[in-house]
Formats: structure tokens, sequence, C-alpha cells
């Protein structure tokens, strides 16, 4: 098994945001601020790779016809389990994060990865996927965070990029900027994986 | 029935079982932790609101109604020199608890800060942030304060913030509450 192909695809190949377009939820709401990406990218990784391990080490003991159910019950496990020790014990953290760990249970590329990854292989494997497809996750929200950001905000990370008199364009940060942010951002990355393909192929004639 | 049937509902009766048995055992170790950290965060928050105060009195069930839910004195020198108001209201996107401090002597607002809220990021969100905040400061108790969407004209005016008028409406709702039970009862 080639272990750099099983972290890497998650970053480009298979990029979750960008390619196999899951959990496109919260990428639409959360990417208001970098910050906020960042965080919710993070909280992410953490339930993947913990969610990934457990569902590899019991896929041979959770019989096939209820997978599903009980991956659903292992992910929710964690999300609470992470939830409340962050509480007590990095509470600044959960004051930034707070809002979006509820939102993790929901995120289909955990169940995704549970069942198309973590149940047909070992756990070494598995933990590298998880890695692969949570920083993915956050470069793909980081990206269309920044966008919207600098455009909706004028500021990156909250720091004020342009001066007092530069006027935010409010709707990047809206709802329907998010659909704008995404739908530019994905016709961009296909245009340029269709003139790469072609070069290739003149190149091969 | 289908022997197959139970084998897999007892399977996973034992996955509920087992994460139940994990959360609460989790649940009895952080609880503890987590009430210690809400009641730090409280006592900050009322000396942020109230600065200056050397102590603070709870005043427990009294006054307590819908919305207020705590009313707590502060004291200075061992007389009350301020209130503070601790009130739900619901925003856009559900209950949003704030605390709000009044001085006896001048009748103003000292401070306000949001407790716990769960408004959009990066819109109704910025209302905890203290640029927004400070708008409430040293504003009159006397009668409700009104969200305009622009620049005050009167003392009794609070510029909402731009794409978050619920919010700032939510906020200003449950200052208006404490506002009016602390003229008539302070």
């Amino acid at each position: 098994m080639d272990y750099k192909k099983e972290f890497l695809k998650g970053i480009f190949r298979e990029n979750p945001t960008f390619v196999m377009m899951l959990g496109m939820c919260p990428t639409l709401a959360v990417t208001t601020s970098v910050n906020n990406a960042v965080g919710m990218g993070l909280a992410v990784i953490a339930v993947l790779t913990a969610s990934n391990l457990v569902v590899s080490l019991l896929r041979k003991i959770i019989p096939d016809a209820i997978r599903i159910p009980s991956f659903i019950v292992i992910i929710a496990t964690f999300v609470t389990a992470i939830e409340m020790l962050m509480h007590a014990y990095v509470p600044d953290l959960y004051r930034a994060l707070g809002i979006f760990l509820p939102l993790i249970v929901v995120n289909c590329i955990i169940l995704g990865r549970a069942e198309a990854f973590a149940s047909k292989n070992r756990p070494f494997p598995s933990i590298l996927d998880a890695l692969g497809m949570g920083l993915g996750f956050t470069i793909g929200l980081s990206v269309l965070a920044t966008v919207r950001e600098v455009l909706g905000a004028g500021s990156f990370m909250g720091i004020p990029l342009f001066g007092s008199s530069f006027e935010p364009a409010l709707i990047m940060i809206l709802p329907p900027g998010a659909f704008l942010a995404l739908g530019i951002l994905l016709a961009l990355i296909k245009q340029f994986r269709i003139s790469r393909e072609t070069k290739t192929a003149k190149e091969a004639n | 029935m289908d022997k197959n049937a139970v084998k897999l509902g007892l399977f996973l009766m034992m996955v509920g079982l087992l994460s139940a048995l994990v959360l609460s055992a989790l649940n009895g170790l952080t609880g503890p932790v987590i009430a210690a950290n809400v009641q730090k965060e409280t006592d900050q928050a009322m000396l942020e609101v109230y600065p200056g105060a050397d102590e603070f009195v709870s005043q427990e069930n009294q006054y307590v109604t819908d919305q207020i839910l705590n009313v707590t004195l502060a004291m200075k020198g061992g007389e009350t020199a301020g209130v503070i108001y601790t009130v739900e209201t619901v925003g856009y996107g559900g209950p949003l608890t704030l605390m709000a401090a009044y001085d006896t002597a001048s009748r103003q607002i000292t401070g306000v800060r949001i407790l716990s809220q769960s408004e959009t990021p990066g819109l109704g969100a910025n209302a905890g942030q203290l640029w927004f905040l400070e708008r409430y400061t040293g504003k009159p108790s006397d009668a409700d304060l009104l969200v305009v969407k622009t620049a005050p004209a009167t003392e009794y005016e609070v510029e909402a913030i731009t794409a978050a008028t619920i919010t700032t409406n939510a906020v200003t709702s449950g200052i208006n509450v404490a506002s009016a039970h602390f003229a008539g009862n302070f």
C-alpha cells in the first residue's frame, strides 16, 4: 500500500470540498471568516481521525447489515466527547469552536470516509486517509473563506487589509456570497484541470 | 422471528450502551470542571460590566422572571453601587444570554456582555465583540432604546450591526427588559 498516496489524495485528487463536493453544508455556512474556517477544519480533523481509527479497528466485528447506524453512533460519541473535553480543559478554544462542534455530526465527510475507506482498510492507512481528507477539507474551507473575508469584510483572519475608505462587498459574507465564491472557485479549478489534461494529451501525441 | 434480526438488534444495543457508558463516565469527569469554568467566566463578566466593585451579592431567586435569570448587586465599600442583570432573549439563531449593568447613581448602563449565543458566525456573532457592546455603555435606563440603521441621533438610539439587525434587536430588547426593571425597582 502506498502510504504517501493515501495521505495526499485527500488534499488534491480527491479533495472533499473541490472535487468530491462532500460536506457542502458546513462549507457554505462557516466560511465567512478565515478563523472560522481553520477552526472548523481542525475540529473535523480531530473527529475524522478518531472515528476512522475506531471504525477501522472494529471493521471485522461490526456486522455489515448495521454498519451505518454503528458508524453514526461512533461518530456522535466522539463529537460529544470532544465537545465535553474541550469545554472542560480548553475553554478558550471551546468558545471559538463551540458552535461548529455539533455541526460535525452532520458532516458527511466523516461518514463518507468511514464507509468508503476505514471500514475496508487497516488502522494505519485509515489514519493517513483521515489526516489527508481533513487537511484537504481545511484547505478548501480556508481558500473559500479567504476570498469571502477579503472581499466581504476587507480583512484576513480579522486583520483589516485596506484603509477605512474601503467599502466591503457585504454580499460575500452573506449566504449568496458563499454560492458565488464557491461556484467561481469550482469553475477555475475545473478549467485548470481541463487545460492540463489537453496539454498532456497533446504532448502524448 | 428472524434469529439474525435479534442478533443485529442486540449488537446495536451493545454499541449504544457502550457509547452511553463512555459518555457518562466522561461527563462525570468533565462536569465539575465545566461548572467551575462557567462560574469563573460569570465572575469575570461581572467585573467587566461593573468595574471597580469590590463585592457581588447575588439576589438568588428574587426578581427572577421568564427573561430575567438573575439580579446581582455590585457593592462598593458595603453600599450598593450598581445592579447587574442576567437576561435571556431570543436572537436569530436561538437563545441569547447577556449581562447588563447599571449604576445606581448615574442611572446609566455601565457595560454589556454576551454570555452565550448561537448567532451566525461573521455576522450576528459580532454582537459579542466589544466595538458593538460599547455602543450601549453610558446609555440612559429611563426609557427603551431604539435600534437604528444609521448613526444614532439621540442618546436613546443604538446603531445596528450591518446585516445583523435581528441580533441587534434581540440584544436591545433584552437590555430594555433589564432597564425597565432597574428603573422600577432600584
